[in-house]
């Protein structure tokens, strides 16, 4: 990315994401209550695209190839497994890479 | 403001604090792994405030992404902020000038916070609420900027360490697991992306896999799911 694309792009991020925290101040600032549907796309739709995106984590492995996605089928069990017994997102997270970073090296 | 407001800020914020460290770390981290400077970690922690955001955008910088994917995946990312505030909004109207940089600084944690904590009472609950949020934002730049300097300063061998952007991912999505009895909108997000996938390539799959996810989530609305609470 260039650096004129690189600043473009992080006025963009910090501008959107600023509006989307403005949003309900501006809108239901007097008390208005939200559109059904529009409650029902705020609850909804956070999982499913957070099931999108960890998808898209995985969109490299190559299960033919190479490791085999190993190391990432891996680690990931290892974070789930460790958030659901433990719930710490650091220890989740932190084990979770270190054993991938380990994994590949083998 | 005083020093006792300051202290139950400090108090109240311990929690996020430590986590904001160690991930704003690994933000900086990964940061300095493609090649950036401390300069935009620090800059992007100032300026956008947001885990998920800033974790991904590291992945859009990385994959040189176009606009239209920047645009459309950061305002869905955060599109669940478009009703946070909704319960704040009468505790920060009356908190004046300070208002518009509570609003910015509104992230997941410091709204858990601000609506889960008890407010101590003999203080000015203005000054609590903008300390928490200031305090909260602090440690987060903080966080980043150490991760960058440290990973710009210690040069190591960071293959997987953009793992932690999956990690992190994977625990947010273990979490909602246990809030949402209904496993649809989950199946919903893993088809799109892999039908976005298979259909517009690796480039543009979080683009069309996110607005898959709200078309295919309304069309389910109007067939009658979410309409009762047990979804």
């Amino acid at each position: 990315m260039t650096t004129t694309k690189l600043c473009i792009a992080i006025a963009l991020m910090a501008a959107i994401t600023f509006c989307t925290r403005l949003f309900p101040f501006v809108v239901f600032g007097r008390g208005e209550k939200p559109a059904p549907i529009i409650m029902y796309l705020g609850k909804y739709l956070p999982p499913a695209l957070i099931t999108a995106i960890v998808v898209y984590c995985f969109k490299d492995i190559s299960f033919f190839s190479g490791t085999h996605g190993i190391p990432e089928i891996l680690a990931a069990a290892v974070v789930i497994a460790l958030h659901y017994k433990f719930r710490n997102t650091m220890l989740s997270i932190a084990a979770g890479t270190i054993l991938y970073m380990v994994l590949l090296r083998i | 403001m005083n020093f006792k407001t300051l202290k139950y800020a400090v108090k109240t914020s311990m929690p996020v604090i430590l986590g904001y460290l160690p991930s704003g770390f690994a933000f900086g981290l990964m940061m300095s792994a493609i090649g950036e400077s401390i300069l935009v970690s620090f800059i992007m922690a100032v300026t956008m405030y947001a885990g998920a955001g800033q974790y991904i955008a590291v992945d859009f910088i990385k994959n040189n992404a176009t606009f239209l994917t920047i645009i459309i995946t950061t305002f869905l990312i955060n599109s669940k902020h478009l009703f946070y505030g909704i319960s704040l909004i009468e505790k920060f109207n009356k908190t004046g000038k300070k208002k518009p940089y509570l609003i910015f600084a509104l992230t997941d944690e410091t709204y858990a916070l601000l609506t889960g904590t008890e407010y101590p009472k003999d203080v000015r609950e203005d000054w609590y609420i903008f300390l928490v949020s200031a305090i909260n934002q602090l440690s987060w730049i903080t966080g980043c900027t150490l991760g960058a300097l440290f990973g710009n300063v210690v040069k190591f061998d960071t293959t997987g360490l953009d793992f932690a952007m999956t990690a992190l991912f994977l625990v947010i999505l273990t979490d909602q697991t246990r809030v949402f009895k209904s496993k649809i909108p989950f199946i919903v997000g893993g088809l799109s992306a892999l039908i976005a996938m298979a259909v517009l390539g690796k480039g543009n799959m979080l683009l069309g896999g996110a607005v898959l996810s709200v078309v295919t989530l309304l069309v389910l609305h109007k067939k009658g799911f979410g309409k009762n609470d047990n979804d």
